[in-house]
């Protein structure tokens, strides 16, 4: 029973000796050709998805957010100024004082 | 196969984008690519995609081949890591099945599910019955030790040369080789076992 199993084995291991080539369906190459210009065509129609050109469209949104946050910052500031010239120019009337600037007031 | 000069032009040419040249690459390694990729898969249609999308692969990358390694050896690598990935992401999907199953019609369960036995096309009628036993056991073999065993039993490719493929030492294939000999032996003797 032992041989027979051990046997069994020996053949079925050497069952794949000498096997011969198989071969793929006919017109393989005119299915690769055919293959590769479906995936070109895809590449194209999705370029804009490219890691490269969603990289470069992040920069450029982080760029224009900054450059919107530093023109409302110098809004703000300007706003500022304004009303602070125009308390210096009410407190001036007020006491008489000729004064335009805050420097000029000390 | 082609001899080395042959091969060189040829890199050459396809490098240069000369589509009669690339033909010629895909007449000479389709066999190889193919029968590499159906000892592995053991199923026609995964073995033919698969070796489609080694040669697009080719066709893509070649540029970047330096000449390393043969232009064998690197297409061979890129069948294999092709085969492993898919037998992978088989896997996977097998590892999910019934979670799919639970979602899925039941023509796509049964599809999941059915695993026939391999009769490769180039095994004697005699054998077919034990070959398709040691497909099985095969397909059970670690990554490392069912590629090795294939592309020694199937592709007749030396140890030096399934090293080269493999990217390790000669030792280490040896070694490979000699645990996946000893595992399928270890299968095919529970299942005469439970057979008997």
């Amino acid at each position: 029973m032992k041989d027979n199993i051990e046997d069994e084995i020996n053949r079925t291991m050497e069952s794949l000796s000498g096997v011969g080539r198989a071969n793929p369906k006919p017109f393989f190459y005119t299915r690769l050709i055919a293959k590769l210009e479906r995936k070109q065509a895809l590449k194209t129609r999705y370029y804009a998805l490219t890691p490269r050109l969603a990289a470069a469209s992040l920069f450029f949104c982080v760029i224009a957010a900054f450059m919107m946050i530093y023109i409302w910052r110098s809004d703000v500031q300007d706003y500022d100024m304004a009303a602070q010239q125009s308390k210096i120019d009410a407190f001036a009337k007020d006491y008489g004082y000729a004064a335009s600037t805050l420097y000029d007031l000390k | 196969m082609i001899d080395q000069n042959r091969e060189n032009q040829l890199i050459l040419e396809v490098k240069n984008g000369k589509e009669a040249s690339f033909s010629e690459l895909v007449e000479s390694y389709q066999s190889v690519v193919f029968n590499t990729a159906l000892g592995m898969l053991q199923n026609n249609e995964d073995a033919e995609d698969i070796a489609q999308e080694v040669f697009m692969e080719v066709y893509e990358s070649i540029e970047g081949f330096k000449g390393n390694a043969k232009l064998s050896t690197w297409i061979y690598r890129i069948t294999v890591s092709k085969c492993l990935e898919h037998i992978r992401a088989k896997k996977t999907k097998k590892r999910f099945g019934f979670l799919v199953s639970i979602f899925s019609k039941s023509d796509e369960r049964t599809e999941a599910m059915d695993i026939p036995d391999f009769n490769h096309p180039g095994v004697i009628l005699e054998n077919k019955q034990r070959a398709a036993v040691l497909f099985k056991a095969i397909e059970q073999l670690p990554d490392a030790q069912k590629t090795a065993f294939t592309l020694h039993k199937l592709q007749g490719l030396s140890y030096e040369n399934i090293a080269e493929v493999m990217n390790v030492s000669l030792a280490s294939t040896e070694s490979t080789i000699h645990r996946a000999k000893t595992n399928l032996k270890k299968s095919l003797k529970t299942y005469y076992e439970n057979e008997g």
